[in-house]
């Protein structure tokens, strides 16, 4: 399991960097929002300074999340910051007296947010919980969101109260039955990509959310990131734990193109990062792997050349970001000497003399002990939220059954599987699986032949006139 | 008929433990098709869809069973609908079992019958949009579903407005839902789902009655029978996809009850 090989990778160290889990920036590019644990950083690309921001302000727990308003009516004073966290909390950020950036508004969601996507009409916010739920709030409308108060926020534990939440939220969007790991509007801002821990991208209409389009069926395990292409936009890339990048057209639900990595590393699991529209390349990472993969997209066949060029990073990348005309790569290192970013030219050679690299590259080491590291890490790869295996490709067991085999008496190991979705709510997976097994109820149904013997008599009897 | 040979070939229901209630929340692991197109139906069906016959094969399901137990509703509407090809869609291995020898004993029986019908181990709540196409089903059955009483369990529920929107993917305009439950709670709960869900519109009450599908689902299920066998109620009702939202009529209030006393079915000893 996962969490065991990032037990023997982490060492026991307790002061050291925390990486930077995510980039964002304004659509000028003058601003670029970095996240770092629980932390926001705002920094100026024309001042070359970062903003201040009270402590007071930051979020509790990690940043999930880091979106810009693109609204054309607020790119000239840079608009707002808005960030998603593992505090249950989403927050505005606005840049206040030309120097700081000041959390403007915090909505307590009580819910613990996987993912976020801000709609272009700069008020609606759509966020996913653990469960799969999609809620929409408006940014600024109080009276259509539900919030949470704060002592429910903390008591309640209770599961069926929980429940009762759920059930009565009238912010609920839509849903999968399984946790939700991406989730992107299209470029048009009517349709609404999501993607899940089975293998599933839906296409839903927006704001009509309950009505989908389509699903873009094709991937065999776990979506990673979804990633729409601006000068592109009937094209949407996805990366999964099969090792694969694929490209779709999405109104159509249509596979278009598949560039596999599984030749290059084994149980590779890839992540779309930015496409750069200048040089029409996709930039791909592979998770713990140091390097950039570069597909070129060649315009006359209008698709992805299948050989991507190779790039080495010192540190396998976490986010690549595409700023004013460079790339701005977050890397997945802990020591306190190395580098948490690296600028790139388009060209793929690292910066040498890069003002963002090194003013960020200087922000405090944060001191985390070892299980606090371990779990940081954990969440930046998003990893809770994956499911281990999928058995899509593995015909066998079924084969096993059709076939008059001996079937898999898994009727009764069901019993301790992995834990629902729905337990995830309770952190902590040992937790999850005790309290599922303890509920189900273990009862007998008695079997007889008299059912089946009745209903054969009766089509007998039917068919006969 | 010749009952030795007939008795001896009859599916017997397992005498092992079957636990009454799967959790659909759990990661199965089970084969599902990564997308419809690539499920070769062929096994399912060999006398209608051949892998080797592109032509056989734009001949799609167009009714499902959800939750099927132990299949009689799916072999009934096998019947009630030769022409139209059926699937019920089971959770527990054991069961799935039990019903796939069910159908290969009736297609040994009656040759040339029974083709249009089949089973698939699956769960209902995850993996229908890999089995079928948008658009693709004209009919949905969720017959006596697990209450799942405990508030907490309520996501496994197979009813819920986001599952419902998913239901509402694979089925035609026009296609309908049936469902009926002998759980008064459970009842009012799917109903109102379906009653506030924008994509779905209830089938005005004589209209279902006349449906020749209702007396199935009331009396065909094994389910159904053991209710019948207490005595129980049951309550039912039938909705249908539409198209546009902004032309949901929101003026049904009433539901649909029904007692077995309406049934013609014999009394059965437990
Ligand atoms: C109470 S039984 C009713 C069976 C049948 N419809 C009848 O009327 O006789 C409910 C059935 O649904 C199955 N089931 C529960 N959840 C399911 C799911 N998510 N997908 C498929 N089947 C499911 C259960 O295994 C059980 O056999």
């Amino acid at each position: 399991m996962s969490t065991e090989q990032q037990t023997t990778t982490t060492p026991s160290i307790t002061l050291s960097k925390a990486p930077i889990s995510f980039i964002a920036h304004s659509q000028n590019g003058e601003l670029i929002a970095f996240a770092v644990n629980t932390q926001l950083f705002v920094y100026n690309s024309k001042s070359n300074t970062f903003y201040d921001i009270a402590p007071t302000d930051q979020h509790t727990a990690f940043v999930r999340s880091i979106e810009f308003s693109n609204h054309k009516d607020t790119i000239a004073d840079n608009g707002f910051i808005m960030t998603g966290s593992s505090d249950k909390c989403v927050k505005v950020w606005k840049v206040v007296d030309g120097n700081k950036v000041q959390c403007s508004k915090t909505l307590p969601l009580n819910k613990k947010i996987i993912c976020t996507a801000l709609n272009n009409d700069n008020d609606s916010l759509l966020v996913s919980d653990k469960c799969g739920d999609v809620f929409r709030y408006s940014l600024f409308d109080d009276s259509k969101n539900k919030l949470s108060t704060p002592n429910q926020n903390n008591n309640n534990n209770n599961k069926a109260s929980k429940q009762d939440e759920r059930e009565s939220d009238e912010n609920l969007s839509f849903g999968h039955y399984s946790s939700i790991i991406d989730l992107k509007f299209s470029k048009c801002q009517n349709y609404l990509f999501s993607a899940d821990r089975d293998e599933k991208i839906r296409v839903s209409k927006f704001p009509n959310s309950f009505d989908i389009e389509i699903f873009c069926l094709g991937h065999k395990k776990y979506i990673t990131e979804v990633l729409v292409v601006p000068n592109k936009p009937e094209l949407l890339v996805t990366g999964s734990g099969d090792g694969t990048i694929k490209v779709w057209n999405w109104k159509q639900g249509k596979c278009l193109q598949t560039l596999d990595l599984n030749d290059k590393l084994i149980d590779a699991v890839t992540i779309p990062q930015c496409f750069d529209e200048k040089n029409n390349n996709l930039i791909v990472s592979v998770e713990d792997s140091p390097n950039l993969f570069i597909y070129n997209f060649d315009q006359e066949s209008s698709t992805f050349k299948s050989t991507p060029t190779t790039v080495s990073l010192k540190a396998s990348p976490i986010k690549v970001s595409l700023v004013n005309n460079s790339f701005l790569v977050s890397l997945m290192t802990i020591e306190p000497t190395s580098d948490l970013l690296v600028e790139l030219e388009t060209t793929f050679e690292i910066r040498q003399q890069s003002i963002i690299a090194e003013s960020v590259n200087k922000i405090s080491t944060v001191s985390l002990d070892k299980n606090a590291l371990k779990t940081l890490l954990e969440t930046i790869e998003k990893k809770s939220n994956r499911k281990h295996v999928s058995y899509a490709r593995n015909p066998q067991i079924h084969k096993k059954r059709t076939n008059g085999g001996q079937p898999k008496d898994d009727d009764e190991d069901d019993l301790d599987d992995i834990p629902s979705d729905l337990d995830d709510e309770n952190t902590t997976t040992d937790a999850a699986t005790t309290a599922a097994s303890q509920e189900k109820p273990l009862k007998l149904r008695k079997m007889t032949v008299e059912g089946a013997k009745e209903i054969e008599q009766e089509l007998a009897s039917a068919k006969q006139p | 008929m010749s009952n030795q040979v007939v008795k001896k070939k009859k599916a017997i229901k397992p005498y092992h433990r079957i636990k009454a209630h799967a959790n659909p929340a759990s990661d199965y692991h089970f084969y599902y098709p990564v997308s419809p197109d690539q499920h070769d139906w062929s096994k399912n069906y060999p006398d209608i869809i051949k892998a080797d016959d592109e032509e056989s094969k734009k001949k799609r399901v167009e009714i499902a069973d959800v939750g099927c137990g132990y299949g009689g509703l799916t072999i009934s509407l096998g019947t009630l609908f030769p022409e139209t090809l059926c699937v019920g869609m089971e959770l527990r291995d054991k069961v799935v079992q039990y019903v796939d020898e069910r159908i290969v004993k009736l297609r040994e029986k009656t040759p040339g019958s029974y083709q249009n019908i089949s089973v698939i181990r699956t769960n209902g709540m995850k993996y229908l949009p890999n089995y079928f196409h948008k658009g693709q089903l004209q009919k949905i059955f969720f017959l006596f579903p697990d209450p799942h009483f405990k508030k907490a369990n309520h996501k496994r529920r197979i009813i819920s407005p986001t599952l419902l929107s998913e239901y509402a993917y694979i089925l035609a305009p026009g296609a309908l839902a049936y469902f009926i439950s002998d759980v008064e709670e459970l009842y009012l709960w799917m109903y109102e789902h379906f009653k506030n869900h924008p994509l779905f519109q209830q089938v005005e009450r004589h209209v279902a009655e006349s449906d020749p599908c209702v007396p199935l689902i009331i009396n065909s299920s094994e389910e159904a029978r053991k209710v019948n066998r207490i005595d129980g109620k049951k309550w039912y009702a039938v909705f249908r996809r539409i198209e546009d939202p902004a032309t949901k009529d929101k003026s049904f209030v009433n539901y649909t009850l029904t007692s077995p006393k309406e049934s013609t079915t014999t009394d059965a000893s437990i």
